[in-house]
């Protein structure tokens, strides 16, 4: 509540020292016009039809002059009537330029009617109390020299006053320029005014639709077609033929465009006035009924209570800017509080000049209110379309980089996706070969061990040297398929090896306890392994005439024992060119290169060949 | 032709004359079997496999006209029982399991002794099934189960036993060394071996599996 009090103070504060400052501004000057005679005394017979009552005498009055109705019903009049003479040559025009009055006008010139009473028949359609300028141009053929008579008869509502503020008569030229003039700051701002507030309700109304239904348009949108029927008021008759019904409308439609102003504000500043804003539309709307019902003689006091409570309104308004201020940026807040307080400023000053000082004309009119009212329409637009566009950027910004992260992510994949094609590619190379290794070669040397079989003449040199051939291919073939497994590949040596132990009836202990693992040896290198292995086992079969062989594995060993005849370690030279195989050397030579030690052991009971490794094969030494 | 009583027929599909002819003398040798037919390629193949409907096919993959997949399946969807084997040099795995596939019993190695093709040949006819080395392992690879993860009501993977079988013939264990190592008779061991070929046809999804794991996507 202090927050609240404490807000409504400073806008308080701000909008009486804006009125005082608008006050300052010098009020309406009537400047003497080069070419005609200003009036500023009229002989005025108040609450006149067409002159004077019976009994009835013209009273001096000094303009401005002000009448009140002593009765709000019905409609009140005053004629008031000068002399004037012709201005210029007998062919010209003379001209009647009143820069300001209210509320309806007729003149009569030497007593004929030159332009038509409507409200004589009741209409009040062209009330509207805003002191539009008026020109009436005559022919001088049609007056005389000197003596010519203007009525001017002046109608208004009960409730409002009659005015007449000093008038000119003369050269036809020199007052239309200063009409024009006086039509621009008047009519013709207006117009512009209707016309934008039309503009800008509609395209609010399309941002509505588009903006997902932001209801920030919305509220700014309805508060644009409110002010577009406050603004009405000055361009096209009345709506209402009843004036009063009238103006009860026209001030609804005023405090409603101050209640969807406060509707925006409560909305962009995510202020919770909910439950303040259906009392202020309940209080309104009761209001301007009660103003329907009031007894006309009172209808001015109410009015001018009804338009304290939305000038009141517009005051909470200001002091919810306030008190909710930091959820909006401070430019924002500084923009919309000063145009708001501005508009308050001036309708303030209208309501002290309609209601408590009628003598009292301020400059700026009350047509300078909607301009105030576009102004904070346009920058909320501007402002609004900034964030979006700030906020669009941002969002651009965050998807480029997203974009530009997937666009990495997805080129990685692509490499990724590439290489692996490219081992595919290698792969599938890799399996043809093996393919017609198997098929060509391999199916055509086994062909020709059958034909060998079925042929008289044995040549077992040959057909071991095919036999050996055929058992490497395996290898090669295995090394490829099952390389990294030495224990499979032991498995299927044996299987290739089974026809030879059947040929030399040799019985074989199968000890492969774990699958052996050379650290760091690829492929390559288990086939060098099990290429000693197979050497070993075949010389064991073929020149020991082993009958029994034992081949044993562990993670870190591979040996083969048999209890052949053995042979001399230290002369391999003559084992390697007997076997035709790669001899002990080459098997001393291959072990090197994978770094496993090869020891051999033979004497007359059998052969011991032990393969083993503590190390990774890259760390053998270099010898 | 009967399913039961022996001698059995075989045909034997080997577009290398001589590869063909000691097959066929081998098998020809045994009392239980007989040859049927020798053909060199697949067209011969067809009509022999037609006219003769041997009890057993046993076929080369890579012949001149085409694969010996083809009849191989044609075996499994025959009017009368025909069980296959693949012939090869040195039982590349590829086609070693392109065929079991397709439904061969496995293989046999063109330089298997004699008696050992008549043997393996008669297994197959009993309803075992041979298992090599590298069969094993690619079933071990791409069936065997992590010893953490638990056991569901339709899997398809291994058991512990199958997979202790399996791990001692990819380390060329014979059928009756495994029986002694893990204290269980021949045939149980003959069991687990069928089990898993069972398996093996029954999970659709296997190339996939083993292609992905091969590219290294799993």
């Amino acid at each position: 509540m202090p927050r609240l009090l404490g807000s409504l103070g400073i806008s308080l504060a701000v909008v009486l020292v804006l009125a005082v400052l608008v006050s300052l501004v010098p009020g309406q000057v009537f400047r003497p016009i080069e070419g005609a005679r200003i009036f500023d005394r009229v002989s005025v017979c108040p609450f006149g039809g067409s002159g004077c009552q019976p009994g009835q005498s013209p009273a001096p009055a000094a303009l401005p002059f002000h009448l009140r109705s002593d009765h709000g019903d019905g409609i009140h009049m005053a004629r008031f009537t000068l002399d004037f003479a012709r201005t210029g040559p007998a062919d010209g025009v003379t001209a009647v330029f009143l820069p300001r009055f209210s509320d309806a006008i007729s003149i009569s010139v030497n007593g004929d009617r030159l332009t038509p009473a409507p409200w004589l028949s009741g209409d009040g359609r062209n009330f509207h109390h805003w002191h539009r300028p008026f020109i009436a141009t005559l022919p001088n053929a049609g007056l005389k020299p000197q003596g010519n008579v203007l009525a001017i008869d002046l109608a208004a509502d009960g409730f409002q006053d009659i005015s007449l503020y000093p008038l000119y008569v003369g050269d036809a030229a020199a007052l239309d320029f200063a009409f024009q003039l006086a039509g621009i700051a008047r009519v013709g701002s207006a117009r512009v005014n209707f016309s934008l507030v039309m503009l800008a309700g509609s395209a609010l109304l399309i941002f509505w639709v588009m903006h997902r239904r932001d209801m920030i348009y919305f509220w700014l949108a309805a508060a644009s077609l409110a002010s577009a029927v406050v603004c009405y008021h000055w361009v096209y008759p009345n709506l209402i033929t009843n004036y009063r019904s009238w103006i009860t409308f026209w001030n609804f439609a005023a405090a409603f465009q101050i209640w969807c102003t406060l509707s925006f504000v409560c909305i962009l500043l995510e202020a919770p006035c909910r439950r303040f804003r259906l009392v202020a539309i309940a209080l309104l709307a009761a209001g301007a009924a009660g103003l329907c019902l009031l007894h006309p003689d009172v209808f001015r006091l109410g009015l001018a209570v009804y338009q304290l409570g939305f000038l009141l309104l517009t005051l909470l308004m200001l002091s919810t800017l306030v008190l909710h201020r930091s959820a909006t940026p401070a430019l924002n807040f500084g923009v919309l509080f000063g145009l708001y307080a501005l508009a308050l400023a001036l309708a303030f000053g209208q309501w002290i000049s309609r209601h408590i000082l009628p003598d009292w004309a301020p400059a700026l009119t009350s047509t300078l209110i909607p301009v105030v009212f576009i102004l904070s329409l346009l920058w909320v637009i501007f402002f609004q379309l900034a964030r979006s566009i700030a906020r669009y950027e941002n969002l651009l910004a965050a998807l480029q980089s997203t974009i530009n992260d997937k666009t990495a992510e997805l080129q990685a994949t692509y490499s990724r996706i590439a290489r692996q094609d490219k081992i595919q590619a290698i792969d599938e190379e890799r399996q043809r070969i093996l393919l017609d290794l198997h098929d060509g070669i391999g199916g055509q040397l086994v062909n020709m061990l059958a034909y060998m079989s079925t042929q008289p003449k044995q040549d077992k040199v040959l057909e071991t040297a095919i036999e050996d051939a055929l058992r490497d291919m395996g290898l090669m073939i295995d090394s490829l398929e099952a390389g990294d497994s030495i224990a499979t590949q032991l498995g299927l040596l044996r299987g290739r090896l089974e026809p030879l132990f059947a040929r030399h009836h040799v019985d074989l202990a199968w000890q492969i306890e774990a699958d052996p693992h050379l650290p760091g040896a690829g492929p390559s290198q288990n086939l060098t392994l099990l290429r000693i292995v197979q050497e070993a086992i075949t010389n064991a079969v073929r020149h020991a005439q082993a009958s029994r062989i034992t081949i044993a594995a562990s993670c870190q060993s591979i040996s083969v024992t048999d209890n052949g005849s053995g042979f001399e370690p230290s002369s391999p030279e003559r084992r390697s060119a007997e076997s035709g195989g790669i001899g002990l050397t080459g098997m001393h030579r291959r072990a090197r290169a994978i770094g496993a030690e090869l020891i051999i052991e033979s004497s007359t009971a059998g052969t011991r060949v032990d393969l083993s490794w503590d190390r990774p094969w890259g760390n053998a030494p270099a010898s | 032709m009967t399913d039961t009583a022996p001698p059995y027929s075989v045909l034997v599909v080997e577009d290398q004359e001589h590869t063909a002819q000691r097959f066929a003398r081998t098998i020809d040798a045994h009392p239980d079997l007989t040859v049927c037919g020798v053909a060199s390629d697949l067209a011969t193949a067809w009509t022999l496999f037609e006219s003769r409907k041997p009890r057993f096919l046993l076929t080369d993959l890579g012949l001149p006209d085409g694969s010996g997949v083809e009849i191989i399946a044609a075996a499994v969807n025959a009017d009368w029982t025909c069980d296959s084997m693949v012939i090869s040099v040195f039982g590349d795995r590829q086609r070693a399991m392109e065929a079991i596939r397709a439904g061969a019993r496995g293989y046999l190695l063109k330089s298997d002794p004699v008696e050992e093709v008549a043997r393996q040949i008669l297994e197959v006819i009993h309803g075992g099934s041979p298992m090599n080395p590298k069969i094993a392992r690619y079933l071990l690879d791409v069936m065997g189960r992590a010893d953490d993860i638990e056991p569901m009501a339709d899997d398809n993977s291994l058991t512990q036993r199958e997979q202790e079988v399996l791990n001692l013939v990819a380390r060329g264990y014979k059928r009756r060394e495994i029986a002694d190592l893990l204290e269980i008779s021949v045939g149980t061991v003959g069991i687990h071996i069928n089990n898993t070929y069972k398996k093996l046809k029954v999970s659709t999804n296997i190339e996939a599996v083993a292609r992905a794991s091969k590219i290294g996507l799993l």
